[in-house]
């Protein structure tokens, strides 16, 4: 609907449904990367300090966890963690493949291998600019692995019934967008405060001639109607 | 149909699909898993339902979670149904000859400049500090010095197993990064292959030249035939992402990278295996005083042979079926 204004992937599912992703950014994604550095390096610290216990070998085997913790590490949190590195936790972020299902080892290993290119020729700049060239933000990785950068959604409000009230018609036929913005705005009304509430509805009551309280409360009562709920509340 | 009754009918539904997601996402079993399909099928046409009659965008979005999250559970893993490691010995020498002209070149790149390094620095040896620095041409002549420190001094396993780490963290974070490098259209691949490969010429034309080859060159041979052609796979691999993006042929040039990508994965995960290898032989054999220079020769000689040997036969009798 909205996908040429929004950052939206829209995903085709075998049940015949279209299922949007919201795609990340470019500057979240550098933020993520900035606090996974930060994570990575206190993880060595604290490891490093930790395997002095064990004396000599010590020595070989920070040289191992170094390379452990700069190879493994976003492939090790983003197949336990389900897409997501600490710094992708911090900023609600997750990996995906492009159908919307969970990262997979061999796209996890290959878009994180494939960072080294993205980082070239300095700072990130060839993936800053795959990223601002490709519509759903993929760098270089993203692309030969088949991964997309998604923010997590919030869960899911639950249901939101309006309070209970007048029912009445709407004055005039409504078009099903028109509906659809009116009981929209009746729900998302409690969210609001009562000026930008009254505000808002005399934008619709104008034509029904109506202003202030008075058109809050009829496009309310419409929305009621409009939603079937019955006089004596929500039914 | 209102939505008030839409929503009547459908909520006890949208609970208990909610209640058997959330146990499956958190890996646990559900005595109604069995009906996860037939669930997330109806929560995707009331879905298509309320898009179509117009409910409000709160209950397009409450749904559109659902259906989304119960696509992830049923469809997870379907990019990949594989497992990544599963028969990688068999699949590692075929997807090399399966890109055996992208192996021929990156081989060039990289034995190329080597041998122009040595033949450069057998005639004009001063040249050897155009392309390493001095201080590490000298560090390179006391390591192979047979009276020096590092050949004659003794020797611990705690300060092998240090150079251990040293050569996993070093050379297999080259490998990895020629590969990687390489969706830059191949060229950080090449440059890689290249530099490393002069720098190689450079420092071994100039321990030769100054009379240190008879403990050069029984030194690297072991580790050489796993380390030298895991570089040279690596690299290929690399090229194998750039060349998508050069030459896609009837793909788009994403499909091409991403098919690419997928093709040169056995190729960096062997190569990186391979690295490990070397790094044991590099740390644990190659410096060892125990083993006579001639020893080293004859089986740095068998490496090679069955390292070639492997990537050459390895895996033909699946390449059959």
């Amino acid at each position: 609907m909205a996908a040429a204004l929004d950052t939206r992937r829209e995903i085709e599912t075998p049940e015949g449904v279209v299922l949007s992703e919201r795609v990340a950014g470019p500057l979240p994604r550098a933020l993520a990367w900035c606090v996974d550095l930060l994570a990575r390096t206190l993880l060595y610290l604290v490891l490093a300090t930790g395997l002095q216990i064990i004396g000599a070998f010590a020595g070989g085997f920070m040289l191992i966890l170094l390379f452990v913790l700069e190879w493994g590490y976003g492939v090790a949190f983003e197949l336990t963690l389900n897409g997501r590195t600490p710094g992708k936790l911090v900023l609600g972020l997750q990996t995906v493949m492009d159908d919307g299902t969970p990262v997979t080892p061999r796209a996890s290993i290959l878009r994180n291998l494939l960072r080294v290119a993205d980082f070239l020729p300095l700072g990130f700049l060839v993936g800053l600019l795959s990223a601002l060239v490709d519509p759903h933000g993929r760098r270089l990785g993203d692309l030969a692995a088949g991964t997309l950068v998604v923010y997590r959604r919030a869960a899911a409000a639950e249901r939101r019934p309006l309070p209970p009230g007048p029912v009445t018609p709407p004055p005039v036929p409504l078009r099903p967008d028109e509906q659809q913005a009116l009981v929209d705005l009746a729900q998302r009304g409690p969210g609001l405060s009562i000026d930008r509430q009254v505000e808002l509805a005399e934008l619709v009551g104008q034509g029904w001639g109506l202003s202030g309280k008075a058109a809050l409360d009829r496009v309310t009562a419409v929305a009621r109607y409009l939603r079937g709920d019955t006089p004596g509340g929500e039914s | 149909m209102k939505q008030s009754w839409f929503e009547d009918q459908g909520e006890a539904l949208w609970r208990e699909h909610e209640a058997l997601l959330g146990a499956l996402e958190r890996g646990g079993r559900h005595p109604r898993s069995a009906e996860l399909p037939q669930e997330h099928a109806r929560i995707c046409s009331m879905l298509a339902l309320a898009r179509e009659r117009r409910y409000t965008l709160g209950l397009i979005d409450r749904l559109e979670d659902l259906a989304l999250r119960g696509q992830r559970v049923i469809y997870a893993g379907r990019a990949d149904p594989e497992p990544l490691l599963k028969g990688l010995l068999a699949r590692f020498p075929q997807a090399v000859r399966a890109t055996w002209a992208l192996h021929a070149l990156a081989f060039v790149l990289f034995v190329g400049p080597w041998l122009f390094g040595m033949a450069l620095v057998a005639n004009r040896p001063d040249l050897a500090t155009m392309v390493v620095d001095p201080s590490t041409l000298t560090r390179m002549e006391s390591m192979y010095d047979p009276s020096g420190e590092v050949q004659a001094g003794a020797r611990t396993i705690t300060e092998d197993f240090s150079r251990f780490g040293y050569y996993i963290w070093n050379n297999v974070g080259i490998a990895l990064r020629t590969f990687g490098a390489g969706a830059g259209l191949g060229v950080g691949s090449g440059l890689i292959l290249v530099y490393n490969g002069l720098v190689l010429g450079a420092v071994s034309g100039h321990l030769t030249a100054v009379g240190l080859g008879h403990t050069f060159w029984p030194f690297v041979i072991g580790h050489g035939s796993f380390e030298l052609t895991a570089i040279v796979i690596a690299g290929a691999a690399g090229l194998k992402l750039g060349w998508g993006l050069v030459a896609p042929g009837r793909r788009g040039r994403a499909a091409a990278l991403r098919e690419g990508a997928r093709e040169a994965l056995p190729l960096i995960l062997g190569a990186g295996g391979m690295l490990v290898v070397a790094a044991g032989i590099e740390a644990f054999w190659s410096p060892s005083r125990l083993i006579e220079d001639e020893v080293k020769l004859a089986v740095g000689g068998v490496l090679w042979i069955l390292v070639l040997g492997y990537l050459t036969l390895g895996g033909r009798a699946r390449d059959a079926r």
